[in-house]
């Protein structure tokens, strides 16, 4: 985005005024990212030694300017058989998921300009299954 | 109980060419609205 300024400096002995010349100073986008987390079935509370299933929710939105390779990554540190064919169609291919560092990376190319008000929002959504040990209890 | 963490968010901005970044918190069980989040 572009926003155009130009100033004028006017005296009493001087009523036409000074003119500058016009400066342009480009906008830089902003972004946002937010997640949201919905439990979907097994046990509520998670209890130990048993799974609970949870929906995750990632959204990406963007204001003035087009986002070029727009990448999100993020771990999955405690879904031991994570499951990438729960992710949902519009961006699973768009993912790749390393079993190995349980690292998703979600690759959503160009971000458009105001996605998330005139344009659609970007969303990633997927189940994560946990099963708590004793280490994880009041956690 | 941490569901994902070390999120963030990295591109381009295609007009500016400057490099645009964030992260947002961990999810938890406990981001559920529920409240019962907390492993028993």
């Amino acid at each position: 985005m572009n926003i155009t300024a130009q100033t004028q400096i006017k005296s009493s002995e001087y009523p036409e005024g000074f003119l500058s010349e016009s400066q342009v100073l480009k906008i830089q986008t902003v972004t946002k990212l937010s997640g949201s987390v919905a439990f979907s079935s097994g046990a509520l509370p998670p209890q130990n030694g048993k799974s609970s299933v949870y929906h995750v929710s990632i959204a990406a939105s963007d204001s003035t300017n087009d986002i070029d390779d727009a990448t999100v990554t993020l771990n999955l540190p405690n879904s031991n058989n994570f499951d990438p064919t729960t992710i949902n169609a519009a961006e699973s291919g768009k993912v790749t998921y390393d079993r190995n560092t349980r690292k998703l990376t979600w690759s959503l190319g160009k971000l458009n300009a105001h996605t998330g008000d005139f344009n659609a929002l970007r969303r990633l959504t997927f189940t994560v299954v946990v099963n708590p040990g004793p280490s994880n209890s009041g956690s | 109980m941490t569901l994902a963490n070390n999120i963030s968010f990295s591109g381009t901005d295609d007009y500016t060419q400057v490099p645009v970044s964030g992260s947002i918190q961990d999810l938890t069980t406990n981001d559920d609205p529920s409240g019962k989040g907390i492993v028993q």
